[in-house]
């Protein structure tokens, strides 16, 4: 479903991904974990169009997509959802929700998307007319996720969800995202620091050092030590 | 209680337009009836420029000029080549919206902030000059005068009703804009822009579409303005109503649909009665502005908010006690 292959990217002169190479198979959940500053959210934002690659290929569903802007890419249905909780404060949920669904293909699929976010998140069914400045933090969470489900998303990159959280909201998040996959077969790609609970819901992962890909395994055959070593 | 805010504001709203209907049936003054003309006028401009300025965050001064175009462009296919004002109007919206779109919008893409103020206050003030350099079409600094009615005849009634249709019509259209996918995209836009492209939204498009749609009803008012009032001449793209428009919006309130329209209407009718204070016209309106920006930086609007919510508050108090006897 995603292949992406050679990867670089800069920051003016600082270059934060060398030759990254990964792909994401559909109906997976891969994770991606790394230490702080050594390119997994650059990575995503390459990958959406958000700060566009200076060299290699970025193909989602057997197509280039590494020249396109941002917007293009989310009508493809690859939805990139940021670790900022950047909701738009003067909205109210509902109309969080709405703008998420401005690309023209999930238009019109509205109201049955607007159905599954409110089945995963029956929280926010009660709150749809509240200003999302009033929001707490895991709730905040939530619509900004819901609002990647309202996009016809195939594909989605989460950065972080369960950063800031309480432990439950955390785990409500987790539950959330592998409920996402589970029923709606959606792809995701998840960059997370609570290894464990990552690792409990995703079939592989990839660990990011110093902006290369250090190694790959299924899930079933992690070996904590190796990705404790990584880090420190 | 939500459904008590929603019955209270559709209310308003019901019985406003009910009362805007009736008005020139009651017996109103020939005088009152050319306020409530400017009135419908301004309500359309200073929408359309909140709807620029407070919802999409582009901060434009020249949207007087929209207002010019379309009325000089209206005005002179009618006058001067007899063309039915019905037929003149939408030629100088569609003019105006042409115009603003190709020289404003296009290089606004590229701009931002204050280079945007820059750049449309420059569009509107090179406008006088080039109306005195074409005199012979634009009768220069004297204006166009004796601008053919809306139809043969008309009378003020005719020209109140022709004006609150159209008054009616833009600001419904303006209401849907607001609420469409295009209304929360425009505000994403200003609010963050990259993250509004991680939600899909293309910015060339919106943009855009914000510029046409804000020229083309101001271009339509600037239609409605020299038919409905028989003259336009330079002195409309003055300081005094570039400063009057951007009063009724900041004291209607920014970014809110019903702010300018409250706005225009303090504005319009407060300036007429303030003649009676002469020079002190302009001042006191003046200290009306500040003191508003200081205790209401949300305008009129936020006044209204705030009082709903006490009277709601009181409301549910006094049921909950009488729940409790």
């Amino acid at each position: 479903m995603l292949e992406v292959r050679n990867l670089d990217s800069f920051y003016g002169e600082l270059q934060v991904l060398r030759q990254v190479s990964l792909h994401v198979d559909a109906g997976e959940v891969v994770a991606l974990f790394g230490p702080n500053g050594h390119g997994k959210s650059t990575l995503l934002k390459a990958i959406s169009g958000l700060h566009p690659p200076t060299a290699g290929s970025v193909k989602f569903q057997g197509e280039e997509i590494a020249k396109l802007p941002a917007h293009k890419i989310v009508e493809r249905g690859l939805v990139y959802i940021p670790e900022e909780r950047h909701l738009f404060p003067d909205m109210t949920v509902m109309e969080n929700l709405l703008l998420g669904a401005y690309p023209p293909r999930a238009r019109k699929r509205v109201k049955s998307n607007l159905e599954f976010v409110f089945h995963i998140f029956p929280k926010l069914e009660m709150r749809q007319k509240q200003l999302c400045s009033t929001l707490s933090g895991g709730e905040a969470r939530m619509v900004a996720i819901a609002r990647g489900l309202m996009s016809e998303t195939g594909l989605l990159l989460v950065d972080e969800p369960s950063i800031g959280l309480s432990p439950g909201m955390r785990k409500a998040v987790f539950e959330a995202i592998a409920a996402i996959n589970r029923e709606r077969g959606i792809t995701i790609l998840i960059v997370e620091q609570e290894i464990e609970n990552a690792l409990a819901l995703s079939n592989r992962f990839y660990l990011l050092k110093k902006g290369q890909i250090a190694f790959e395994r299924p899930t079933d055959q992690v070996d904590i030590a190796e990705i404790e070593k990584a880090y420190f | 209680m939500n459904a008590l805010k929603f019955n209270w504001r559709t209310l308003v709203v019901i019985l406003g337009i009910i009362f805007l209907l009736i008005y020139p049936l009651l017996g109103a003054s020939s005088y009152m009836r050319h306020l409530f003309v400017l009135f419908f006028i301004w309500a359309i401009v200073a929408a359309n420029w909140n709807l620029l300025m407070g919802y999409a965050g582009i901060n434009s001064l020249g949207n007087i000029g929209f207002l010019a175009i379309g009325g000089y462009v209206s005005g002179i296919l009618a006058k001067t080549f007899g063309l039915s004002p019905w037929l003149t109007i939408p030629i100088g919206g569609l003019t105006t919206c042409l115009l603003v779109t190709v020289f404003l919008g296009l290089p606004a893409l590229r701009l931002s902030g204050i280079y945007i103020a820059l750049l449309t206050l420059i569009f509107a003030d090179s406008l006088p000059s080039i109306l005195t350099q074409t005199r012979e079409i634009t009768g220069g600094a004297m204006g166009l005068h004796e601008i053919p009615p809306f139809f043969p005849g008309m009378t003020k009634t005719g020209a109140y009703y022709v004006s609150l249709t159209f008054f009616l019509v833009i600001l419904y259209i303006v209401y849907r804009v607001i609420h469409s996918s295009s209304g929360l995209a425009f505000v994403a836009l200003r609010d963050s822009e990259n993250f509004a492209y991680c939600l899909g939204v293309n910015k060339f498009r919106e943009r855009l579409k914000v510029f046409a749609i804000a020229s083309f009803l101001t271009g339509i008012a600037g239609g409605v303005y020299v038919h409905a009032l028989g003259d336009i001449s330079p002195t409309t793209l003055g300081i005094e109503p570039f400063l009057l428009t951007i009063a009724m919006i900041e004291l209607g309130g920014v970014g809110t649909f019903a702010g300018p329209i409250l706005g225009a209407a303090v504005i319009v009718f407060g300036n007429e009665f303030l003649r009676l204070a002469d020079t002190l016209r302009l001042t006191l309106l003046g200290a009306l502005i500040c003191l508003t920006i200081l205790f209401f930086p949300g305008g009129l609007m936020q006044l209204v908010d705030q009082v709903e919510r006490w009277v709601i508050r009181l409301l549910t108090k006094r049921r909950d006690l009488s729940k409790k006897e």
